[in-house]
């Protein structure tokens, strides 16, 4: 009896080796199908195993990468709480390996680390400032870093490519323009993108010294659209892009570009008045003087006396009563 | 009368059947369905649950509550069908033979491939229904609960002024994670997977009428099919030299062996709010088919003989 069966396993050994011979270019082909359309749970790291414990990692075998990640991260939420970011970086590398596309979790750890990590040590106590500042940079680095590997796994998804451009033109931040209009850039080849990332796209190759060829060419596309000419920003931007790079003859009048000549007083104001955000201002003041003179102000209220940023605006129904 | 003598036929769907049914009502009065009420409690539990303090930031966060509802209970319906699959088929010959079903059954003209085969359905009668239940459940949670988030994030963005591509981008983004065609894909595979390791199970009982060794057995095939077709990759893309050469054929040996759980973490990416392509459901279907074929007629090779 004890060797029928001995004989049995033997046989069902072998029958399991050559069926198995037979389903394994089955297997491949699927999987291979699942990979193509990134189906395919990535396998687990040692690093990520070791992170993980015993019964997590059981857990994640089991095929319950997502669960594990969801209570990975509310453990990272109390980190979050206690001001633990090296620990949170951690906590999110490995719910990132865990579920490497969801979106969410990519951007998540790019915002805990790139902002609340950064501002954090803007005034931490007992951190001595040159420290302090190190530490923002690299956290603000480990933040793009996340979205970076975020836009490596999830290559179509406009939303990740944007969420890098944002922190890249961060203006509290040490900004990288360039690599920001790179990542809208991305954002726009993508499906299902918005109209105003074109803007965005817009607005910061027109703040990149020499772009500003490449600024024009973008602002073609944005003005195709006709929702996006009600934008003030939009409007005083195709005014100055167009004084930069169009002789005169081929220029669009300002009644083309603005609905009424107040409104096109007011845009080119608030435009001026951004001058130190390196927009281009090509046309703009020779525009505003002429307009003063159409629409005479008080002085006090002059946008090309006042100092960037300093202008406060006209007063309600001071143009329209004129 | 006749003098032909009454012949059974091979197999009879109707003999299935017949067995299929008595093995439900076996299991189910074993109150296995009592988990539904903590599936309930769980789907109660997470609807209840609040939200992550954020104040800003991802703006994916409405999703992530759904995809936290979706984890957690359908990591639930994971446990139930896969541990079911294994714990209930391994209880199935043991029981039989102790209460002595078995001899009454197989006394009559009733081929040991119509019990396997009966037996084996009825398991996954009872998961079937039992998913089927907890995914209606899910679907209810799930869709009230996205509606509410849909109302939340879409009040948000019309206070910021979002412009109207910005708000059905929004909109898209959440029901992507609401009640979707790939989830319930997802819940499929699961119970394919359910389904194959149950057909283990009946594998590893044929040989042993301990139901502990028959589920430790065959959770450890759950787990080794779980990773090694990793490990089967990792080999073939290392150089192999001296001892390695054995780990790399060991390696081999286990993947051509163990079925390829791997291909079942579909699941997990329909819980991520990922597209299921119908072509990659229907091969599913193929190999599972094909597992569950190939580990039912080893079972018949074993047990056909076999003295009880």
């Amino acid at each position: 009896m004890h060797l029928k069966t001995t004989g049995k396993l033997i046989v069902v050994l072998i029958a399991l080796a050559v069926t198995g011979l037979a389903k394994l270019p089955l297997e491949q082909r699927i999987a291979s199908d699942l990979r193509e359309a990134r189906l395919l749970p990535r396998p687990l790291d040692l690093d990520t195993r070791e992170k993980l414990g015993q019964t997590s990692f059981a857990i994640v075998l089991g095929g319950l990468r997502s669960l594990v990640a969801a209570m990975l991260n509310l453990k990272a939420h109390n980190h979050w709480e206690k001001q633990e970011w090296f620990e949170l970086e951690k906590d999110y590398r490995t719910i990132t390996t865990l579920q490497p596309r969801v979106r969410y979790y990519w951007e998540t750890a790019a915002w805990h680390l790139a902002y609340n990590a950064y501002a954090d040590y803007r005034d931490k106590p007992g951190v001595p400032a040159a420290r302090a500042r190190t530490l923002q940079r690299q956290f603000q680095k480990k933040g793009i870093a996340f979205l970076e590997l975020g836009t490596e796994n999830l290559p179509d998804d406009w939303r990740m490519w944007v969420a890098l451009g944002n922190l890249l033109r961060d203006p509290h931040k040490e900004r990288d323009l360039p690599g920001a209009a790179a990542a809208y850039a991305e954002a726009l080849e993508r499906d299902g993108v918005p109209e105003r990332i074109r803007r965005l796209h817009l607005y910061t190759l027109a703040v990149i010294p020499g772009r500003t060829e490449d600024a024009w060419k973008a602002m073609q596309d944005v003005w195709a659209v006709e929702s996006n000419r009600h934008f003030p920003s939009v409007r005083s931007l195709y005014f100055a892009l167009q004084h930069a790079r169009l002789p005169a003859a081929e220029r669009l009048p300002l009644d083309a570009i603005y609905p009424d000549r107040p409104t096109a007083l007011l845009d080119l104001s608030w435009h001026w008045n951004r001058r130190d955000e390196g927009l281009p201002m090509n046309g703009v003041r020779e525009a505003i003087e002429s307009l003063l003179r159409e629409f005479p102000i008080p002085e006090k209220y002059d946008p090309l006396g006042a100092e960037p940023g300093r202008w406060g605006g006209f007063p309600p129904d001071l143009l329209q009563s004129r | 009368m006749t003098d032909e003598p009454n012949r059974t036929s091979f197999f009879s769907p109707a003999r299935v059947s017949v067995i299929a049914g008595s093995t439900f009502t076996q299991l189910v009065r074993m109150k296995v369905f009592y988990l539904l009420l903590v599936f309930v409690m769980l789907a109660i539990g997470m609807h209840l649950l609040p939200d992550l303090p954020h104040t800003s930031g991802p703006e994916a966060l409405g999703a992530e509550k759904l995809r936290m509802i979706k984890s957690t209970l359908v990591g639930f319906m994971k446990l139930f069908a896969v541990i079911l699959g294994i714990v209930s088929t391994a209880l199935l010959i043991p029981r039989d033979l102790e209460d002595r079903t078995l001899y009454t059954i197989l006394s009559k003209p009733v081929p040991r491939l119509d019990y396997l085969v009966g037996k084996l359905l009825g398991v996954l009668l009872l998961i079937f229904v039992g998913l089927a239940a907890m995914t209606l459940l899910l679907s209810f949670v799930l869709h009230y609960q996205t509606e509410l988030v849909l109302t939340e994030r879409i009040t948000i963005a019309e206070r910021l002024g979002w412009d109207q591509d910005a708000i059905a981008a929004e909109r898209a983004e959440i029901l992507r994670h609401g009640v979707t065609w790939s989830l319930m894909a997802g819940i499929v595979a699961l119970f394919f997977e359910a389904g194959v390791i149950a057909a283990v199970a009946l594998l590893v009982s044929t040989f042993s009428s301990s139901t502990i060794f028959t589920v430790v057995t065959s959770s450890l095939v759950y787990f080794i099919g779980s990773f090694i077709a990793d490990g089967r990759e990792y080999w073939l893309n290392q150089s192999a030299v001296g001892d390695e050469v054995l780990v790399r054929l060991a390696a081999q040996v286990l993947s051509v062996i163990f079925p390829d759980f791997r291909l079942y973490g579909i699941t997990d990416a329909a819980v991520g709010g990922d597209t299921i392509p119908l072509g990659i459901l229907a091969k599913l279907t193929g190999i599972t088919v094909m597992y569950i074929g190939i580990y039912t007629v080893l079972s018949w090779f074993v047990f056909a003989d076999k003295e009880i």
